[in-house]
């Protein structure tokens, strides 16, 4: 049977888990401290009819150019894209932000670290610094019940100010860098964790070694444009298309075939 | 039996492998630094196929797949803006390390990192530098100049390995949007090549030209077809008529 109806599916295949991406990062357009993810293809291997360099007569003359049939193209990895997304103002002191490098470390329920761009914070009943589900914010950092106003300095120094205009310094936020983030295992909920592929996390204070600068009432929106992924989208219907099309000619190739003899 | 038959069915079989071609480009039209194969045939004497130094005695030739190149055209280039992409401009490919130590070329600069810092292309094999090692990159914001030269928190580290090849058509594909030549047929790039960071070069897949091939190939292969159905009747006509008494 004919390779292309292989090569083509390969192809579909390929270009309906690009839409799945693509479709991924539109419903994320709006999540705080997402990452866009990228599917990256690759072509599959060649089937060798002829090589270059053969011989192409007895009397020693060389084909200069070779014929090799590819059988089509595979999923090589999704991306995450950690460009920083843009910053919205909130004015909620408890909306944080990194910029530049680094993630915030969150306590999972297991007792596990997860990682996250999503400053989004709130406290919780005992005061303590938690996210949107309610994992601590790694080191903690508790809240007096009598706290005026919190203050975030760029180095991720959390201060209180109590009655009487005492300020309290509560305790610094640590955030952590990896020498791969792409590599990192997304969780769901915004929340990243260490995988063989990230590294280990390095762990500093906000400002100092690279790291980046904790910011305060304003949250990292999500780094999705819009635009790139409409266009996106489109090309990677049309290229599905296109291998739908393929399939069709081979078929109908196949048709002819068999209508030869009656 | 006719030669015909052969001569038809073996045109129809150069147009599958037509075919098998433009599907491999359509399934790659997204495929990041991916070039396009184009097919070229030729026309072989029948009266040469069994033989050689027979005189072509006869007008019927066979179809046949002659060659096939690979297009070098750069395909378009687009702004993506993530740390590890990079596009070339000019004709020149990226240096990999293949797992068994050899080296191939590459235009697909989509790479990434791995948890050591070494930079990978997206089927883990090692990207090498100007002077042929692996590159591994510090932790850090990457800047990268024109001609390659990488900086890690403005420190200069490394630089982009760059080659071009002497003969274009010595290029053999490999999985994974790799090419091999000799080593002979590889030099270093020159100045006229410059780096892109944050920009990717896209498949130089035609799609519209893939397109339009695809439905000539068809309808060649169905009038090859035509000409079997043709050369069928006449040998059916032949068996029932010739020699038939008429009473």
């Amino acid at each position: 049977m004919m390779r292309a109806l292989w090569t083509s599916a390969t192809g579909m295949a390929a270009q309906s888990l690009n839409v799945d991406v693509i479709s991924n990062n539109i419903a994320n357009v709006n999540t705080t401290g997402f990452k866009r993810g990228r599917a990256n293809f690759q072509d599959l291997m060649y089937q060798q009819v002829k090589a270059p360099g053969a011989e192409a007569s007895a009397a020693g003359t060389q084909l200069p150019t070779g014929v090799q049939v590819g059988l089509g193209v595979r999923t090589a990895g999704v991306d995450s894209i950690f460009t920083e997304g843009s910053f919205q103002q909130t004015d909620n002191p408890l909306d944080m932000n990194i910029q530049g490098r680094g993630f915030f470390q969150i306590q999972l329920p297991n007792g596990d670290t997860a990682y996250t761009r999503d400053g989004k914070f709130s406290v919780d009943a005992n005061g303590q610094l938690v996210t949107q589900n309610g994992d601590i914010v790694q080191p903690g950092i508790t809240m007096p019940a009598d706290a005026q106003a919190i203050q975030v300095s760029p180095d991720g120094t959390v201060s209180a100010v109590q009655p009487g205009g005492v300020q309290t310094i509560l305790g610094q936020i640590q955030i952590a860098d990896f020498i791969n983030p792409a590599g990192l295992t997304h969780l769901g909920s915004n929340l990243f964790q260490t995988s063989n592929a990230s590294g280990e996390p390095v762990i500093g204070n906000p400002t100092e070694n690279g790291l980046g600068a904790v910011g305060q009432g304003m949250l990292e929106m999500s780094n999705v444009s819009m635009v790139e992924e409409m266009v996106n989208l489109i090309a990677g219907q049309r290229a599905y298309e296109m291998n739908s099309k393929s399939i069709q000619a081979a078929d109908e190739m196949l048709q002819t075939a068999n209508n030869v003899r009656r | 039996m006719q030669l015909g038959f052969f001569i038809s069915g073996g045109a129809g079989q150069m147009a599958q492998n037509r075919l098998d071609t433009i599907s491999n480009n359509l399934a790659n039209v997204n495929t990041t630094g991916y070039m396009e194969d184009r097919s070229a045939f030729s026309s072989m004497f029948s009266s040469k196929v069994g033989r050689e130094g027979a005189p072509d005695s006869t007008s019927a030739a066979y179809l046949s797949m002659n060659k096939q190149y690979i297009s070098t055209q750069a395909g378009a280039i687009r702004e993506t803006g993530s740390q590890f992409d990079f596009a070339i401009q000019g004709d020149a490919f990226f240096r990999v390390q293949m797992q068994d130590g050899s080296e191939a070329l590459t235009r697909a600069g989509n790479f990434k990192l791995d948890a050591q810092g070494n930079l990978k292309t997206q089927g883990n094999q090692a990207i090498l530098d100007q002077n042929g090692a692996p590159i591994t990159l510090p932790l850090g914001e990457i800047s990268v100049t024109d001609n390659g030269a990488i900086s890690v928190n403005g420190q200069p580290v490394t630089q982009l390995g760059l080659s071009m090849v002497n003969d274009p058509r010595m290029l053999q594909k490999m999985e994974g949007v790799l090419l091999h030549t000799s080593a002979t047929n590889i030099v270093p790039a020159d100045d006229s090549i410059a780096v892109k960071h944050g920009a990717l070069e896209q498949s130089n897949v035609n799609s519209v030209l893939e397109m339009a091939s695809m439905i000539s190939t068809m309808r060649e292969y169905e009038s090859m077809m035509k000409v079997i159905e043709n050369y069928n009747q006449q040998v059916s006509q032949l068996n029932d008529r010739v020699g038939v008494v008429q009473a």
